[in-house]
């Protein structure tokens, strides 16, 4: 016969543990911008939460926004923002989403999420804190006057707590442009022109895998090495948190060539940017090549 | 003391969300499901959830028949579902694809979720015995059926409990490749290219999550004489804007190693990659070649992807 305590170990780690779903947007567009926010069941349909008194299982199709405008204070979603996502006990069948600001794009500024004493994590251990566990975070952008989430390409702004895919980020030309890079020196910068920064959410500091290539270097008369590649997060120096580099020496002529990189990057909590740069002694333009191709361009694998 | 309904979570969370295994590849004519992070798999026996933990490890070999007895055969995509036996014991099941990008046509079989369980079919009893454990293709090349996970096809991919491996597309010939167009259209490798097709080997895999993702990286090798051209991994040889870029080489005297990288969304069911080529004719000063000759086979044109399975 079991004791009231080990019925009491079976009760909180059978129940509190059991998290099948991922959230989601929902309805999106083919950019991948969606009003909605959902989640759903993934490896299994189950969500444990607390309802107050004990950890309880609800086994929902879904589980909506309790307010797909406002956070959990009352206040309009704002574009440009993160909010952490937690999944809310209301009924016995249901839950809702509520959503968290943070107070920049790197920093939460509030002491959530916790871990209660069993191990989950939730907003706080308040009565009302404890209802509350931790699924993900978001980050909203605004079009026009309409708020959205996205998970696309360029900008992938769900991302999950539990139970983590792969996805592909993507930077790229997309302006039709030449991309000019001057800079005196040899520290390599950031390319500033045209729709090139993939962005992402991160949860965790992980590393990712990825590769870039650049469009033809069509500053013809140069012949110095130049470095060019993928960078995360703006950090350009040759230590320290980077995607990738690779570099070419050009002889003269009218003749280009395009480095090509593959690497991995360390990335930081919340927004992280995948963008494009080189370096050279003097400026160098990149072609940014005829449709239907984009010549430059790089890609990271990342979990979200 | 336990409330009912705590009993219930109990028993429907800790049981029925139970599934420590990975369907694998045993043997060319053998499927398995072994044991991974445990080895134990909740099934429902008509009644309730039950925790399987099977004495030895479930095997079907092949030739083997589906639900509605129909030989498993090459080309055709089958999800796998683990059929209640014992409390020791459970064999495979498998349902056909409608075709090797859709699941069932059949409107009698919804497969959905029965307490947040995805089986076979939730609103029969029978339905519910059977979990969802993964999908798998069979060798559609040649020859007799067989079960396929190698790093140009991989044709077993799980629900749950899934691992990233390679997935990988290069030129097996024994001579040189040569690509022959005037214009900057994409064509893959094997599609109207009159030279060393038949070696060409493709690097193929089946997605079940239409939200995942791929990235990855080909490396390209030309020679000796003017070329412009471009190279990228083709995904199942649609629209290049999503399956392809560009890593453009203009050399004079060189072999010269360039790598790019890409990325796309796989399609529910089966997918393939390839290495693509295109010759340019936007530039001013440089007329198109019509030919491209590749030096080193096998070293031109590999193409590596991750994947899910």
């Amino acid at each position: 016969m079991l004791t009231n305590y080990q019925l009491s170990e079976i009760e909180l780690a059978a129940i509190r543990t059991q998290q099948g779903g991922r959230i989601a947007t929902y309805n999106a567009t083919s950019s991948g911008t969606s009003t909605e926010l959902r989640w759903q069941p993934y490896v299994h349909g189950n969500i444990a939460l607390w309802n107050g008194k004990t950890w309880t299982i609800i086994t929902p199709d879904y589980i909506p926004a309790y307010n797909t405008s406002l956070d959990t204070t009352g206040q309009a979603l704002a574009a440009d923002t993160n909010y952490d996502v937690y999944v809310k006990y209301q009924t016995s069948t249901s839950g809702s989403l509520e959503l968290v600001k943070w107070a920049g794009d790197n920093s939460r500024g509030y002491s959530g999420p916790n871990r209660t004493d069993g191990g989950v994590f939730v907003y706080d251990n308040s009565a009302t804190g404890k209802t509350m566990r931790y699924v993900g975070a978001v980050r909203v952008i605004q079009v026009l006057s309409t708020k959205y989430f996205i998970d696309g390409r360029y900008q992938r702004f769900v991302v999950n707590w539990d139970h983590l895919i792969t996805s592909a980020v993507n930077a790229s030309n997309s302006g039709g442009s030449t991309w000019v890079i001057n800079t005196s020196g040899s520290s390599p910068i950031e390319v500033a022109v045209g729709n090139i920064r993939g962005e992402f959410l991160c949860l965790d500091n992980m590393c990712y895998l990825g590769g870039t290539k650049l469009g033809n270097l069509n500053t013809e008369n140069v012949a110095n090495w130049r470095w060019a590649g993928t960078f995360i997060n703006t950090v350009l120096a040759t230590s320290g948190p980077k995607h990738g580099w690779s570099q070419d020496g050009a002889s003269s002529g009218n003749r280009g060539h395009e480095p090509g990189t593959i690497g991995t990057a360390y990335t930081r909590l919340g927004l992280n940017y995948l963008s494009i740069g080189g370096g050279n002694t003097v400026s160098m333009t990149f072609d940014p090549g005829t449709s239907p191709e984009i010549r430059t361009a790089g890609s990271l694998l990342i979990y979200t | 003391m336990l409330t009912t309904q705590q009993l219930i979570d109990i028993e429907v969370g800790t049981i029925a969300t139970l599934q420590g295994g990975r369907i694998t590849k045993y043997n060319d004519s053998q499927l398995c499901w072994l044991a991974g992070k445990h080895n134990t798999i909740g099934l429902y026996n008509g009644k309730r959830w039950v925790p399987v933990v099977p004495n030895t490890a479930p095997v079907v070999t092949l030739p083997a028949v589906t639900i509605s007895g129909a030989t498993l055969t090459s080309g055709v995509v089958y999800d796998v579902y683990a059929q209640y036996q014992s409390d020791t014991s459970f064999t495979f099941a498998f349902q056909e694809w409608a075709s090797q990008t859709a699941r069932y046509n059949d409107p009698t079989v919804p497969a959905g979720r029965f307490q947040g369980i995805a089986v076979y079919n939730p609103n029969t009893t029978s339905g519910q015995q059977l979990r969802y454990l993964g999908s798998v293709m069979l060798d559609g090349i040649t020859g007799t059926p067989k079960f396929m996970d190698t790093y140009t096809q991989r044709f077993v991919v799980n629900y749950y409990n899934t691992k990233t491996m390679p997935v990988q597309t290069y030129n097996s010939s024994t001579t040189y490749y040569q690509y022959n167009t005037a214009n900057q259209a994409w064509i893959e490798y094997g599609t109207g290219v009159p030279a060393i097709l038949a070696a060409q080997v493709r690097g193929e895999f089946i997605s079940i999550h239409k939200n995942m993702d791929i990235a990855g990286a080909i490396t390209v090798q030309h020679g000796a004489i003017l070329q412009y051209f471009g190279v990228g991994i083709g995904l199942n040889n649609l629209n290049p804007l999503l399956s392809y870029y560009w890593a453009d080489e203009q050399d004079y005297s060189d072999n010269f190693p360039c790598v790019t990288s890409c990325y796309g969304t796989p399609r529910s069911g089966y997918n393939w990659i390839t290495t693509v080529v295109s010759l340019k004719n936007d530039q001013s000063t440089n007329a198109p070649n019509t030919v491209m000759t590749v030096a080193t086979p096998g070293d031109f044109g590999s193409g590596y992807l991750l994947v899910t399975v």
